[in-house]
């Protein structure tokens, strides 16, 4: 699956598009928890050479670094005052300017944000892949990659708290995924109605971790039907 | 739970009602008919949770010569996967309207059904059912399974066992089963009873339609083949006749409703 979806990331990445009013501090972002392996990698410039360092405690990321988790990685990220994404393991994203427009883009895997609501303010909190954009009216939802079935992955969004807007460029169709409920975004242009999925109880939308597991565990097959698992008699 | 396995021991009715025209010649015999139809009525109620799914059904049956209300059963247990291909299943159950061979009483000077409507007998069930992907049939959406399913009928001893190899095709729209249809053969082996190895066997269609994700209604023919032995009474009194007829093959419409709840 992890496999598949590295193939596939050059085809639908999703962008978190986070209105943030402050950068935190001079840099974009800052590493706040890491377990496992975690990487920040630049891409460098004319003038520097890209690099790839072990993510720790404290560690800052600019705007155009990749935040990498390994098989057994997660990580906190402050990606502006009071907002923190948590990446699941084997996830990649892109860390932009906090300080104009913040944006996180999702390049593989799974992320859970929480928004400052009140940061945010009135200012429109997108989500974002090349088919898809995600108003986030809410402060916390999840976010990943699911499984390619079609040509593109499916993208699944869960709201834990407030509400998401997701509007289909390609159809022009906009969909409310309101707290408690989750949508699957078909190969990244079909939206499925927003409902409850039992599955989504098993996320951990835990963010502090001297309050518990922080790591999430749950299983997106689990958020597919499993035909050898449907019992009639 | 396929209640066809109880149908050997529970046929309808019928025969009491045939009873009286047949004692004119021959009053030993029970008369089986050649067929018939039945209708049942099913509900179930399954709990998934990790790798157990926990179940609760009800099942009905009315059955010829009149459509009488003949059999029911209440089933409790569950299933435990084992594996991604195989789950095993441990049921308890307690019916009542069950007919067995040997309810074939002789009451001198007559013969006569044993009316078992209030006789209610407990059951102990074992289940291991393996699946598997079929891929490379068309859609892609295909299951293959084989239900094995041992039962211990505390009330006379008797051991059975059903195999009942089948094939299902799921309908899948926006990654959600909608339709599933299924053809199966079930065989039902008497393992210590009766005087062959099987005493039903048959195919069965099934239409599953999900109504909602936690919501299925379906629909089942069947048309099985049930043999009927000697009873004790029977073989004690004419040790050297056997039935005229014991094949029994009737039609049975099963019609129900699932509620799966996922956690």
């Amino acid at each position: 699956m992890n496999t598949i979806r590295r193939r596939l990331v050059p085809l639908a990445a999703v962008a978190l598009l986070l209105g943030l009013a402050t950068a935190v501090g001079a840099e974009d972002g800052l590493v706040e928890y890491v377990e496992g392996e975690v990487w920040i990698e630049s891409s460098g410039t004319r003038e520097i050479a890209a690099t790839r360092e072990i993510a720790d405690f404290g560690s800052s990321v600019s705007a155009g670094d990749l935040v990498i988790t390994g098989s057994d990685g997660i990580a906190i990220v402050a990606v502006g005052a009071g907002s923190q994404i948590k990446l699941r393991e084997d996830t990649v994203v892109e860390i932009h300017s906090a300080a104009t427009r913040g944006s996180v883009d999702l390049r593989q895997g799974g992320i859970f944000a929480r928004v400052n609501r009140a940061v945010a303010g009135g200012r429109a909190f997108q989500v974002s892949t090349p088919t898809v954009v995600a108003g986030v009216r809410g402060t916390e939802f999840f976010i990943a990659y699911g499984r390619t079935i079609e040509e593109l992955p499916d993208v699944w969004l869960c709201v834990n708290e407030g509400s998401v807007e997701i509007a289909v460029r390609e159809v022009d169709s906009r969909t409310i995924v309101n707290e408690g409920e989750g949508v699957n975004i078909l190969s990244g242009v079909r939206t499925t109605d927003p409902r409850f999925y039992p599955w989504t109880t098993e996320l951990n939308w835990n963010f502090d971790p001297d309050a518990g597991e922080v790591r999430d565990t749950t299983d997106l097959d689990g958020a597919y039907s499993d035909l050898l698992d449907q019992d009639y008699d | 739970m396929n209640t066809y396995a109880v149908k050997r021991i529970l046929l309808p009715a019928l025969f009491v009602v045939v009873l009286g025209v047949a004692s004119v010649s021959a009053d030993h015999f029970p008369a089986i008919p050649a067929d018939g139809f039945e209708i049942q009525g099913h509900s179930r109620f399954f709990y998934y949770r990790d790798e157990i799914s926990t179940m609760v059904e009800y099942i009905g049956r009315f059955e010829e010569p009149d459509l009488d209300f003949g059999y029911q059963s209440l089933t409790l247990g569950g299933y435990y996967r084992l594996h991604e291909n195989v789950k095993a299943g441990a049921f308890y159950r307690v019916q009542a309207g069950a007919r067995h061979d040997d309810d074939w009483v002789d009451t001198s000077p007559g013969w006569e059904w044993t009316d078992t409507s209030d006789r209610f007998e407990h059951l102990a069930i074992l289940d291991l059912t393996p699946r598997f992907l079929v891929e490379f049939l068309p859609g892609a959406n295909w299951v293959a399974a084989v239900k094995n399913r041992y039962a211990y009928n505390f009330f006379n001893g008797q051991q059975t066992l059903l195999v009942r190899p089948g094939l299902t095709w799921f309908w899948v729209v926006d990654r959600e089963p909608v339709l599933n249809v299924s053809a199966q053969y079930a065989t039902y082996f008497s393992l210590n009873f009766g005087d062959r190895a099987w005493y039903q066997h048959g195919p069965y269609l099934n239409v599953l339609y999900h109504v909602l994700p936690w919501l299925q209604i379906d629909a089942s023919v069947a048309y099985q083949a049930v043999y009927w032995s000697e009873s004790a009474d029977f073989r004690a009194s004419h040790p050297n006749e056997s039935y005229p007829s014991n094949v029994y093959r009737p039609w049975t419409l099963d019609l129900g409703a699932i509620v799966t709840l996922r956690n």
